[in-house]
């Protein structure tokens, strides 16, 4: 794993779009699949990740650096966790969650899900629709029958015009 | 892979048995048109130097002539028709030059949508079957931890009814998290026994409870593998009995005074922070790892773990009276001492005279 010579050793990942990244290798094994991929040691070349794209994956790697340059301090990792995401639109939130997903990330995955989550909370059915591009698919009757089903969830919900 | 002499490429749904990435490409190309028999279907990227127009067909009109031989490297979800522009590196045409434009949150797999409606509110994730028919059962795939806290609800009354309401509904329930703030008035401890008895719950952890004095958790409760209970400070008796428990954990419940625990598949248990314990019984056949933090008392085992961790006054008494603790103290396999240093220094010292 770890070079012999005691310097640090870079890891080259390739995009689904050819960029080349180069990452320390100990930051990159946050990755579970590159660690695992390390640990085989087929790391050597290029190590290309066929589901994540360029902007993503710059952003994955900005993450990865920021987070293992903070020690242990849960607190820390917590608020630059925060930090990472909180000026990300979803189109870019759901990009990073696949990546992490892909990469197997679970520190990345809960945050970026959690965040998700975040913004659905107390949120009216027509706004998420309209922000996540969900498309109704039910017959007025159909959607009638649901919301009547799960009524109680609509207590203390935000107000919506177009809802 | 298209043919690039042909002018007119025709692709059908028939030739993909599921939806899958199609990379098309042509340089003579001027039409193409596209049939679908699903609505959800393919990615299209393509590159193609004279491309023009795109035609969605439904798949009842017959295709004409030339069928394209599709190479289909990996499942997308969505429809999406990327159109480059015509002057876009046709010197290497196979050269996959993707515009990203951004997933929408639609777009993700299922897996992933359970996964960000495993960390929301259950109320909040509920509300999501209504958004369309995907999503209508997606929630109950949710592997869940319920939490509830009283503070967030206006009533304990509210807070009974609506757990209950949540476990009725929601029968995948596996863990349960019901916190309480002590400024509220007391909760019937009838309450409390429906949840632990809910069937299907796989841990319960009740924090901070003032509703009862004795509790009893005993058998018939055959999924139950986790319990914790803590910051209950009325608690002075607790009874615990249940085949399948694997792992207890009970701390600060500051006012217990008698604790018997009886479970044949116990494997963990952390006690700790109890200080008015008196008695305790533990019957656990398997048990591998004890934790026991507090106040001296008479700890026997039926069968001693291999673990053992000691810690608070308990754990001074192992050191210096030995002897009490011979019964089990020479059977374990590995014993874990938390000492405050400080105050160990203070009684080493003391120990010289």
């Amino acid at each position: 794993m770890a070079a012999e010579t005691g310097t640090p050793t870079t890891l080259t990942l390739k995009s689904n779009d050819d960029e080349l990244f180069s990452v320390a290798e100990s930051a990159a094994i946050l990755s579970v699949t590159i660690r695992n991929m390390v640990e085989d040691g087929c790391a050597g070349g290029v190590i290309p990740l066929d589901n994540v794209d360029g902007k993503t994956l710059a952003s994955v790697i900005t993450y990865m650096n920021g987070i293992s340059a903070i020690p242990a301090d849960e607190e820390k990792k917590k608020s630059y966790r925060d930090k990472f995401l909180s000026d990300k639109d979803f189109e870019t939130l759901a990009d990073m969650v696949l990546a992490a997903n892909y990469l197997n990330m679970s520190c990345l995955m809960d945050a970026v899900s959690a965040k998700i989550a975040q913004v659905m909370e107390k949120k009216s059915v027509g706004w998420v629709r309209r922000k996540f591009g969900i498309e109704n698919d039910y017959t007025p009757e159909e959607e009638a029958a649901v919301k009547e089903e799960h009524k109680w969830t609509f207590e203390g919900v935000e107000t919506d015009d177009d809802n | 892979m298209a043919s690039m002499e042909s002018e007119d490429i025709k692709i059908e749904d028939s030739t993909m048995e599921e939806p899958k990435n199609v990379c098309i490409y042509g340089f003579s190309l001027a039409r193409i048109s596209i049939s679908q028999k699903k609505s959800r279907a393919n990615e299209f990227d393509m590159y193609m130097s004279n491309f023009t127009e795109v035609f969605h067909k439904p798949i009842d009109q017959k295709a004409g002539k030339t069928f394209a031989q599709i190479n289909s490297p990996k499942l997308v979800d969505e429809m999406e028709v990327k159109k480059h522009k015509a002057d876009l590196d046709t010197q290497n045409p196979r050269k996959r030059q993707r515009i990203h434009k951004g997933t929408a949150i639609e777009e993700l797999p299922d897996d992933i949508i359970v996964a960000i409606l495993s960390r929301m509110n259950i109320k909040d994730a509920v509300r999501t079957s209504v958004l369309s028919t995907r999503w209508k059962y997606l929630w109950k795939f949710m592997s869940v931890t319920l939490e509830f806290h009283d503070k967030d609800i206006a009533t304990r009354k509210k807070l009974e009814a609506f757990v209950n309401r949540v476990l009725e509904l929601y029968n995948r329930v596996d863990s349960l998290v019901i916190r309480f703030s002590n400024t509220r008035k007391k909760t019937e401890s009838a309450a409390i026994d429906k949840w632990i008895y809910s069937a299907m719950l796989k841990q319960l952890c009740i924090r901070a409870s003032d509703a009862t004095k004795d509790l009893r958790v005993v058998d018939p409760l055959p999924n139950l593998k986790e319990l914790k209970i803590s910051d209950c400070c009325n608690l002075q008796s607790l009874v615990i009995s249940a085949t399948n428990l694997k792992e207890l954990k009970i701390s600060d419940c500051c006012n217990l005074q008698s604790l018997v625990i009886s479970a044949t598949n116990l494997k963990e248990l952390e006690i700790s922070d109890c200080c008015s314990l008196q008695s305790l019984v533990i019957s656990a056949m398997n048990l591998v790892s004890c934790t026991y933090q507090g106040r001296e008392i008479k700890l026997s085992f039926k069968k001693t773990p291999n673990e053992l961790t000691l810690g608070g006054v308990f754990c001074k008494s192992f050191i210096y009276e030995p002897n009490k603790h011979s019964t089990y103290s020479d059977q374990l396999v590995k014993l874990v001492l938390n000492l405050q240093t400080e105050n160990v220094q203070m009684e080493v010292c003391a120990s010289h005279h």
